[in-house]
């Protein structure tokens, strides 16, 4: 996020899209709901009749995969009626013709014909979002689970410097990340091309100064996200596949394919907290810890960096990962010699600029520190940009609409979203073990508008097929008027009826995220 | 008859007492709430009495229980786990006094829940009357006010550097003249000045919510205010969780690998859809508005009518907690609305 | 010492009976005897049946408690416990807590005249007051039995239905939705068999135990006949868990299914409402 949760009370206007906040989020969906009941402006963008829409001064329900076609449709209009803030595109941007050009032909009818929202709905939510001075946009995988994911962000930031809301409290481009550390593991460098704070790998400076600390040469080349990981390992040139905390057999896209890749491997260690598919798949598992048995932080969506502490000790043999980990690495000859978290915190510090001012004593004394953080005196930072952007002006990139990798067709008549249900949680490893949540959330389904339903001849609860090209599942319907004609909607936790046998293995060209929120799909119903 | 005790003293006395049992009183935890806890000294307890945030409820019916243990599921090896420790709660506020007193009748009329019972069998309650009301606080609507003290062994009242305490029971008055060497009889004067501090109470209570604005006749609340208000229910739970009024729970059954097994009851919820749901997906109460309607009158009417109480305290937990802000307090604020504007069509 | 009411005691299948493919009759006898002689049930009561490990479900007590030592459950596969239970064979121990719930009202029909409306396996709880009756012949009047299900697989204790026909001053209508070759008897709903039996309402009371779906039906047709709405008696399936009225998830309309039913007049079950 570039600006805070608590700044959501500072905010005119909310525009939340590709997010069911108030089931995913709930904390922050609360905070929107209040933030509306005190008199701000909500827009919700959705292909999916989410229940925040409920609450919406404008709801827009486009076809799923069409977001860059909106997004430039709700740039064109605040354009061609000077709602842009000019003062920020002047002093603050760079690239704005090039940018404005591009959205010319992104006319309210125009972007009907591809989105499906009527244009009378596009030029409101547009004059509501430009009209006022605080907006923040937030948005989640029904942004980024795309081919075009990265355009989709793009143009979600070329709206936000066109009407100058990015910079300042109760504005900014808000992605809420998923998990409670996913966030923190990034920051980390858990990508193939940045070390920690996303310092770039192939700069030689960087390189070098981790290369001090660490005593050891660092390779200079990217190395594999997880879908190349998944395809290499299927082709055989990648031989073994550690895996922490994450379950491919069921959270990646084309499940079968999945399998082959691991069956495939020489060698697979998952380090896990419980035998998941995946783990069930292993040559060797090395049993985890879960959040209250570990030491560290976590660092949530708003940047902020907390302290987790160790409430109870492992069990049996499981162990803290950083304590595998560092065994591991001294077994291979590397002599990993930390004593403790906080020692490796510190040495967090020194090798990671965003993170320079965050150690465990400041932490003690407060609510967390948000990054970036430069010094041991700095207050954390609630938003970003503030008088310039990283990179010194804010640049535009034009971004033209581009089809999403698979589109329905006679074989294949249904767009599948793929999602998450209010109390299963991934791929329900803890949320499945849980009695009550299991109760409340115990099995897959397909929600299916209610017309389409009549065609396809089935009824609230009985037994369907799904199918893809990739593969096929059975679960049970659940007659909705949440979703319009010809889209169909799928939770992905369940393994017994795992959705992501349908998904394909489509990527986005630069961030390799896999296209989870649309393939085509046929459905019948079965017995 | 009212005792004085200089709040430099509690201390001491709560050490004696707690020769006969756990102390648990409300600590104040780092980030700044405070919550009851069990102590094993009085020396980090927080005198302020400000609100804990959750009430006592966890020490007589736990998140989660073990009702009995079992060997490869065998009944012969059934045994029984029982918590019967004597407890000493300190700083229970009168909503949560109330709430025991409750409990008390629920789980002893009828069939008796014997592990309620056992946890509740040796307890002494000290209650604090409510000097400081949250803005939340609505006992005062509900039957009972901030100096409410039925049923509490010891009452006691804030006045500043000292506490004015009076027994209720039997075991209250032990625990007064055992150790009567740290009380004082109060004057006339602070007799007074406990009236005083109750009518502050009372009246900040008034600002919250007027006294008179109570339970709803259900009849005349139409389906749409249910439909409305289940718009913002994010099926969390969370109200029936932090209610110290709230005690339905689920039972599972549990076996590990080598067929170790335990029965277990967890606090459940009439929220959630699977609270009511039979073999087969039927469920009476599939939709949200259907399942809100129920809780509110069940705890509002059809509670009040068997038991002659009304099933919420009004300690505002709910008010507090609820991410869809739909807590006892502002739906009953929204009652007063509809009806008023029923009236006037 | 105060008893401990959630704690099964543990009792022995004697014997099983496959009523139907998916419904099977257990015999059971408390281990203890002491537990089995302080078992006192009424026709219509349940019991909680436990197999520790897999859970704890609430069964209706088919047998009748004019025969002592033992008692009868007849129990539907519908979900992990019931399952577990069916692969369960003689001499096996399952958990026993009961008797709960209030029973049929069978003091107050005596001297009455009785009708006895059953669909699937909703004979199973009034089996157990059918017995009674039979047991306590001349405390009661005529009796009547309809009996329907969906075809003659499904039908249960067909061997006690020719038994009871054989009564005197008794009825025994059977009916399926759907025959099959050998079948040879009614066919059609068991609303059907209503207009076929000879009765005078004012002096009957009726009850009635079947699927959720069946029920309605039946009531409406016995009121039209001119039944007492306070002498027509069904049960209310609801989900009940405890059995002791503490766990709340059988409350309808302010009251505990467990505790204050599951059986009820019809003229208190119209008022039971959703809050």
């Amino acid at each position: 996020m570039t600006n805070s949760i608590a700044e959501i009370t500072q905010a005119d206007v909310i525009l939340v899209t590709g997010s069911n906040t108030t089931e995913q989020h709930p904390m922050i969906g609360s905070r929107i709901l209040e933030a509306v009941q005190r008199g701000a402006k909500l827009i919700v963008i959705d292909p999916r009749r989410i229940p925040l829409a409920n609450f919406a001064d404008v709801y827009l329900q486009p076809k799923v995969g069409t977001n860059v076609a909106w997004l430039n449709g709700l740039a064109h209009v605040i354009i061609e009626e000077n709602l842009c803030d000019q003062d920020f595109i002047a002093n603050r941007t760079e690239n704005y013709l090039e940018a404005a050009d591009m959205v010319k032909k992104y006319t309210p009818k125009y972007v009907e014909e591809i989105t499906g929202i009527p244009p009378d709905d596009l030029i409101r939510a547009a004059r509501l979002y430009a009209k006022t001075d605080r907006a923040m946009i937030f948005y989640c995988m029904g942004v980024t689970q795309f081919t075009s994911g990265v355009d989709n962000v793009r143009a979600c930031a070329n709206l936000a410097m066109l009407t100058g809301n990015i910079g300042k409290p109760g504005t900014g481009v808000n992605p809420l990340r998923g998990q409670n550390n996913v966030q923190g593991a990034c920051d980390m460098g858990a990508l193939p091309d940045v070390l920690t704070g996303y310092q770039k790998l192939d700069d030689e400076n960087v390189r070098h100064r981790f290369e001090q600390v660490w005593q050891v040469q660092l390779p200079a080349k990217a190395g594999l996200t997880l879908t190349e990981m998944i395809n290499k390992a299927a082709d055989g040139s990648l031989k073994c596949l550690y895996i922490m905390g994450e379950n491919p057999m069921v959270s990646d896209p084309d499940l079968n394919h999945v399998r082959q890749a691991l069956e495939n491997l020489e060698l697979l260690i998952v380090q896990d907290i419980f035998m998941t598919e995946t783990a069930a798949m292993a040559d060797i598992v090395l049993p985890g810890a879960c959040f209250a048995e570990k030491e560290g932080t976590f660092t949530n969506t708003e940047r902020r960096v907390q302290r987790v502490r160790q409430a109870v000790l492992p069990r049996g043999k499981a162990r803290e990962d950083w304590r595998i980990i560092s065994a591991l690495a001294c077994k291979m000859g590397y002599l990993m010699g930390y004593e403790s978290p906080e020692e490796i915190m510190e040495e967090i510090c020194i090798l990671t600029p965003i993170y320079r001012g965050i150690t465990y004593h400041r932490l003690d004394d407060k609510k967390g520190l948000q990054w970036p953080c430069p010094n041991g005196v700095h207050p954390g930072t609630p938003y970003l940009h503030k008088d310039k952007f990283n990179c010194g002006k804010g640049k535009f990139y034009p971004v033209e609409y581009k089809e999403p990798s698979e589109l329905p067709d006679e074989n294949y008549p249904f767009r599948l979203i793929t999602g998450r249900t209010a109390y299963q949680f991934h791929s329900a490893t803890m949320t499945g073990r849980t009695a009550i949540l299991q109760r409340e959330d115990p099995d897959g389904f397909v929600e299916i508008n209610p017309e389409d339903a009549k065609t396809i001849g089935v009824r609230e609860g009985w037994l369907v097929e799904v199918s893809s090209a990739r593969g096929k599942v059975v679960c049970r319907a659940c007659i909705s008027d949440n979703l319009p004609q010809g889209t169909v909607f799928m939770p992905f936790h369940f393994a017994e009826s795992a959705a992501n046998f349908l998904t394909g293995g489509a990527v986005d060209p630069v961030a390799k995220i896999p296209e989870y929120k649309v393939c085509a799909v046929r459905i019948k119903g079965v017995g | 008859m009212y005792y004085i005790i200089t709040k430099v003293m509690v201390k001491a006395w709560l050490r004696k007492l707690i020769k006969q049992g756990i102390l648990v009183a409300p600590t104040q935890l780092k980030g700044g709430d405070v919550v009851f806890k069990e102590a094993f000294t009085p020396d980090n307890i927080s005198l302020e009495f400000k609100q804990p945030l959750y009430s006592v409820k966890s020490y007589f019916l736990p998140q989660e229980e073990t009702l009995f243990t079992f060997r490869n599921s065998s009944v012969d090896t059934l045994q029984e786990v029982y918590n019967e420790f004597p407890r000493i709660f300190f700083g229970l506020r009168p909503c949560d006094l109330k709430a025991v007193t409750q409990a008390d009748r629920f789980f002893g009329e009828g069939f008796q829940d014997s592990y309620y019972y056992h946890r509740r069998k040796q307890t002494l309650l000290m209650v604090i009357g409510c000097n400081n009301p949250e803005s939340h606080c609505f006992c005062h609507s509900m039957g009972i006010g901030p100096f409410y003290k039925d049923g509490a062994d010891i009452f006691m009242v804030d006045l500043g550097s000292s506490l004015a305490v009076t027994a209720g029971t039997p075991n209250g008055k032990a625990a007064i003249e055992d150790y009567l060497y740290f009380f004082e009889k109060a004057t006339e004067e602070q007799k007074d000045e406990i009236i005083l501090e109750e009518y502050a109470a009372l009246s900040k209570l008034n600002y919250n919510m007027p006294k008179d604005v109570g339970p709803p006749d259900f009849s005349s609340i139409s389906d749409e205010f249910w439909e409305k208000i289940s718009r913002k229910c994010f099926s969390c739970g969370s109200c029936s969780y932090i209610c110290p009024l709230c005690f339905c729970y689920n039972v599972v059954d549990r076996q590990n690998k080598i067929f170790e097994g335990k029965r277990v009851r967890t606090w459940d919820s009439c929220i959630f859809e699977g609270f009511t749901r039979m073999a087969g997906r039927h469920n009476l109460f599939k939709n949200r508005q259907d399942r809100l309607k129920k809780r509110f009158a069940h705890k509002l009417q059809q509670y009040p009518e068997k038991y002659g109480l009304i099933g919420c305290t009004g300690c505002g937990r709910c008010t507090v907690t609820c991410p869809g802000k739909i807590g006892m307090m502002d739906v009953i604020k929204k009652f007063a609305a509809e009806v008023s504007t029923d009236d006037k069509k | 010492m105060i008893k401990n009411e959630l704690a099964p005691k543990p009792a022995e299948i004697t014997d099983i009976v496959q009523e139907t493919s998916d419904t099977k009759t257990f015999t059971l006898t408390f281990i203890n005897p002491l537990d089995q002689s302080a078992f006192q049930y009424r026709p219509g009561q349940f019991v909680e049946i436990s197999v520790l490990g897999v859970g704890e479900a609430p069964i209706s007590i088919t047998s009748t408690p004019s025969r002592k030592g033992f008692l009868e459950l007849s129990i539907k596969k519908v979900g992990q416990l019931t399952e577990v239970i069916h692969g369960l064979t003689p001499g096996d121990i399952v958990g026993i807590r009961g008797p709960y719930g209030n029973g049929f009202p069978f003091e107050e029909v005596k001297g009455h005249n009785v009708l006895f409306v059953a669909g699937g396996i909703g004979l199973a709880p009034l089996r157990s007051l059918i017995n009674y009756v039979f047991d306590n012949r001349k405390d009661y009047g005529d009796v009547k039995i309809l009996y329907g299900a969906r075809n003659p697989g499904e039908l249960v204790f067909m061997r006690e239905l020719t038994r009871w026909a054989t009564q005197p001053a008794t009825e025994v209508l059977i009916i399926v939705d759907r025959g099959d070759v050998k079948w040879q008897g009614n066919v059609g709903l068991v609303t059907g068999l209503i207009p076929r039996i000879n009765l005078t309402p004012q002096n009957y009371s009726a009850f009635v135990c079947g699927p959720p779906v069946m029920i309605p039906f039946v009531i409406k047709d016995l009121l039209n006949l001119g039944f007492r709405e306070d002498r027509v008696i069904s049960t209310l399936e609801n989900y009940m868990k405890c059995g002791i009225g503490k766990c709340g998830h059988c409350l309808l309309g302010g009251k505990l299914i467990c505790m204050e039913g599951p059986v009820f007049r019809y003229s208190e079950m119209k008022n039971l409402s959703f809050g």
